[in-house]
């Protein structure tokens, strides 16, 4: 019996064909298509970030840094994400541990100073000064860093205890010791200073 | 001025939300801080990159370099221990030549009338060039089974391939013969994560149920130039292949109708125990994955034999199934 002769293609398969299968797009479209990603997550995030950076931090340089390496993080290994839809929630944690990082690394004397200011606008000095003479400011950074995490995450970013606790890797009841405690401490600096 | 500290204040709370947003609300990204994240992250994709370039010509140094240490005669005896079958299985362990190591695994006892067995079509898929050099080592054993687990571990400065880096971009399954007894197929993958991840030869393949995905009990051999000659002659057996973002790779197959115990009776028509479910092959990324990297519908009317090359790269063999 004779068998047909079939050549075997070598050529792979349209690009139409193989998107809806979840391959790869070209790398010209698939660097617009990052670069569009990273646009978006940009315009909705990065000035949320960056305040909720300057509440866990103390000079906005850094704050700059954090929320910068945030991004390039969560966005290089956005393949991985199990959520994609939880971007968000991914960059804020990312924010969260960035800061302590950096705070720690002032701790353990490494950047004593805060980095000086880059070539700012006048406009963000501005920010950055009103914020330094801000006494609330000033009260938060007086609180235990856990404390001041739980704070800023449950009144500045509006999470819930249980969101607050998943951020952190803390139970609910330590979540809610140190809000109340945060918050406890907040009113005895703030009211001794009025 | 410091409304929440009212103990117990209705506001408490929200003047807290309210200082707390009103603190940074003058606070906006600097200017350029767009396209300074745009280069940082292209900076840092590229660095991850040469990262892992750099690593893997490294260790292909390093192994170079202890090929040179070690010696030719080490290293064949080194191949002999990692060959499927263990190198008992060799022929004499002096097999230095793709040739004849193909004739020791052709003279296996596969039962007759396999896809262009020796009455069938005339040998195809020459090898264009010999992947990395690498000499066949086929296994040599009295039955057709083998372990379809890869024996090589994948490089170890490249992770391997998971279930979800890889999908398949092309495949083909054909009935060569008008009696619907022996077809011939091969799939192509493609590595579809960012970054370069191992795979490793032989493809992990069986037939199964399509709907239960239980085993139907086909016999998995590796090709061989008497049994499934129309199947490309690859060289290799084990390969482990490196495969950068886009790249894919291929593994070719043949079934038949006979079986491999028992007789060489094909069947004439349909069985009725065994083909009132459809069947499929199977392909596995490793032997106890419970996920499939992909599966296609075999055309096969009863149960019989499935051959296999090992993997290779598009272009790497001529692909022709003869006549």
């Amino acid at each position: 019996v004779a068998f047909d002769v079939v050549r075997l293609p070598h050529a792979r398969a349209p690009y139409a064909a193989v998107q809806g299968a979840g391959v790869a797009l070209p790398e010209s479209t698939e660097s617009t298509a990052r670069a569009h990603t990273l646009t978006q997550t940009y315009q909705a995030h990065y000035g949320s970030l960056l305040r909720l950076a300057a509440l866990l931090l103390d000079d906005i340089a850094s704050c700059e840094d954090v929320v910068q390496e945030a991004f390039i993080r969560v966005h290089l290994a956005r393949r991985r994400l199990r959520d994609p839809d939880k971007t968000l929630a991914y960059l804020r944690q990312t924010v969260v541990n960035l800061s302590r990082s950096t705070l720690r690394r002032r701790l353990l004397g490494l950047r004593l100073a805060p980095k000086p200011m880059p070539d700012a606008a006048s406009a963000e000095e501005a920010a950055y000064d009103s914020l330094e003479r801000d006494e609330l400011i000033h009260a938060l950074r007086g609180l235990q860093r856990r404390q001041r995490e739980v704070i800023v995450l449950r009144y500045f970013s509006g999470l819930t205890e249980a969101e607050v606790a998943d951020v952190l890797g803390v139970s609910l009841g330590s979540v809610k010791a140190y809000g109340s405690r945060g918050i406890e401490a907040l009113r005895t600096v703030m009211g001794g200073r009025s | 001025v410091n409304d929440f500290m009212n103990h117990g204040g209705p506001g408490d709370e929200d003047e807290l939300r309210r200082r707390l947003t009103e603190a940074v609300s003058g606070i906006r990204p600097g200017d350029g801080s767009l396209e300074r994240l745009q280069k940082r992250v292209t900076a840092r994709r590229r660095q991850r990159q040469v990262m892992v370039t750099g690593g893997a010509v490294a260790v292909a140094a390093v192994m170079v370099a202890s090929a040179v240490l070690i010696g030719p005669g080490k290293i064949d005896r080194v191949r002999d221990s990692i060959t499927p079958g263990g190198g008992g299985s060799q022929s004499g362990g002096k097999d230095k030549g793709g040739e004849s190591s193909n004739q020791a695994a052709d003279s296996r006892n596969w039962p007759s009338g396999h896809p262009g067995g020796s009455t069938g079509p005339v040998p195809a898929g020459t090898p264009t060039k010999a992947p990395g050099g690498q000499k066949p080592t086929p296994t040599v054993g009295a039955t057709p089974t083998l372990s379809a687990t890869p024996t090589k571990s994948p490089d170890t400065t490249v992770r391997a391939c998971t279930v979800g880096d890889l999908a398949k971009t092309d495949s083909q399954s054909l009935v060569n013969k008008a009696d619907g007894s022996v077809g011939y197929g091969f799939l192509e993958f493609a590595n579809t994560s960012a970054s370069a991840c191992s795979v490793a030869g032989p493809p992990v393949v069986k037939v199964v149920d399509a709907t239960s995905g239980a085993d139907v009990g086909f016999t998995v051999g590796a090709r061989s130039a008497t049994d499934s000659p129309a199947l490309a002659s690859v060289a290799t057996w084990g390969r482990v292949v490196v495969l950068k973002p886009n790249d894919t790779y291929r593994f070719q197959f043949a079934w038949t109708n006979k079986a491999a115990s028992g007789s060489d009776v094909a069947c004439a028509g349909p069985d009725s125990s065994d083909t009132s479910k459809t069947w499929a092959l199977r392909y596995q990324a490793g032997a106890t994955d419970s996920a499939a990297v992909a599966q296609v519908s075999l055309p096969a009317a009863c149960k019989g034999s499935l051959y296999e090359t090992d993997i290779y790269l598009p272009g790497e063999y001529t692909e022709t199934f003869g006549t």
